[in-house]
């Protein structure tokens, strides 16, 4: 690999560092993730996330904006997976996630269950919006920013899918 | 908070936890990031062989059409040599493969007699054949009376950068002053390990602006000034190739001082 001298100041090291920091404390995170957003390889899809930050690094030293563009990263390569699965199996990606629970999660707790199952059944904007709002706790701008939408799309999202759930989980 | 959503971020709490905690996440992003540059190396390369056919295609129907007689010349001198900019490939575009080599502050701790005339001026960090990194630096010493450029190699990190540590010096080569009306004091080739790219370095005279490097491959590219000294400057670039045929050292106003 061969590199040209003279393209950054010194503060580059102290970039490097920061960089190392951040995929140790938000490696784990991403990768449950986009686990949540029903991706059936989120490790892969968090080293990647990591790798395409990498790339952009030097726009993005900087936690306030590197951490919103893993999330958006994640969330969009995780619903490139699913785009991928739904075609390769010619299946709903949403029933992925219920598949995975089954075959892993036999003895959870039948209450855990019924949630996956119907997060599951939820579209797949509802369940990032969900996943990022009671998972990552995230606020309505933080989720607008990172699904890239309007707030006022992420609070009719959230109000439909909350009642969606709640639908799904008294059909049970 | 209702009950739903406590019930909820309880299960995705819970989901989450199922996910085990990967081994060596970060090995596998360092392996990632090496895939990446090998295969950015090649791009470089693509697009000077690229830029090379064209330059070719233009070039034949041209001299083509001279040794006709047709455009008034009769060979490729020194004199009438198509300007640099024409198939130029300066060693600043040709594009780095993916990890950027910082101006760092690496030092060079004198041996005994020694005094630094130049540097370490950082050149290049290259993978090497065993998966990591080697910083390679150029340096002139002043030893016993007698001036050398040594080459020199510093550490990186994991990922190909190189830090502020010491460099260790390798190989020197003694310098000779340059004749009167010369510049050139010496000119080197930086050992690489890619196939198709190369380094060179060349000390010339305080007047020279900068060299201006012909590959074997035809293509062009310019050594700038990376270092200065009391009598001449250090001037570095990449080539698309291995070779060169000749280099010319130009003043500030595009003036050939020497052509080699």
């Amino acid at each position: 690999m061969v590199a040209g001298p003279g393209a950054a100041g010194p503060s580059r090291m102290d970039a490097m560092v920061a960089f190392s920091t951040l995929f140790d404390e938000s490696f784990e995170a991403m990768k449950r993730l986009a686990y949540l957003l029903g991706a059936d390889d989120p490790e892969n899809i968090a080293q990647e996330a990591f790798v395409r930050l990498h790339d952009r690094w030097h726009t993005l030293y900087d936690e306030n904006k590197a951490l919103p563009y893993l999330r958006a990263m994640v969330v969009n390569l995780s619903r490139s997976r699913l785009r991928h699965l739904k075609v390769v199996r010619k299946a709903p990606p949403d029933v992925m996630l219920d598949e995975v629970s089954a075959e892993t999660h036999a003895l959870a707790r039948q209450e855990h269950r019924r949630i996956r199952e119907a997060l599951g059944k939820l579209s797949r904007r509802q369940r990032e919006v969900l996943v990022l709002r009671y998972w990552l706790d995230l606020d309505q701008a933080a989720i607008a920013e990172t699904l890239g939408v309007a707030v006022g799309t992420v609070k009719a999202t959230t109000s439909h899918a909350m009642n969606n759930l709640r639908k799904h989980l008294e059909e049970w | 908070m209702d009950e739903l959503e406590r019930r909820l971020r309880s299960a995705l709490t819970d989901m989450a936890g199922e996910v085990p905690a990967s081994t060596d996440a970060w090995g596998e992003h360092e392996r990632r990031m090496a895939r990446r540059g090998r295969q950015a190396r090649r791009r470089p390369i693509l697009v000077v062989a690229a830029a090379a056919a064209v330059a070719a295609l233009i070039m034949v129907p041209v001299l083509v059409f001279n040794s006709r007689g047709g455009g008034g010349g009769d060979d490729l001198t020194a004199a009438n040599r198509p300007p640099e900019t024409s198939v130029s490939t300066p060693s600043t575009k040709i594009p780095s493969s993916g990890v950027v080599v910082p101006q760092t502050k690496a030092t060079y701790q004198p041996g005994v007699g020694e005094t630094i005339v130049i540097g370490p001026v950082s050149l290049m960090t290259e993978q090497s054949g065993g998966g990591g990194y080697r910083s390679l630096y150029g340096l002139v010493l002043n030893a016993k009376g007698e001036t050398m450029y040594c080459t020199a190699e510093g550490k990186t990190f994991t990922t190909g950068i190189p830090r502020d540590d010491a460099v260790t010096k390798r190989a020197c080569s003694p310098l000779r002053p340059p004749k009167p009306g010369k510049v050139f004091w010496g000119k080197f080739q930086v050992s690489t390990v890619a196939d198709n790219m190369g380094g060179f370095v060349f000390l010339a005279a305080k007047n020279t602006h900068h060299v201006v490097v012909r590959a074997d491959n035809g293509t062009y590219a310019t050594a700038d000034r990376m270092g200065s000294g009391t009598d001449f400057d250090l001037f570095f670039t990449y080539i698309s190739g291995k070779t060169i045929t000749n280099y010319t050292a130009k003043d500030a106003a595009g003036q050939t001082l020497e052509d080699a």
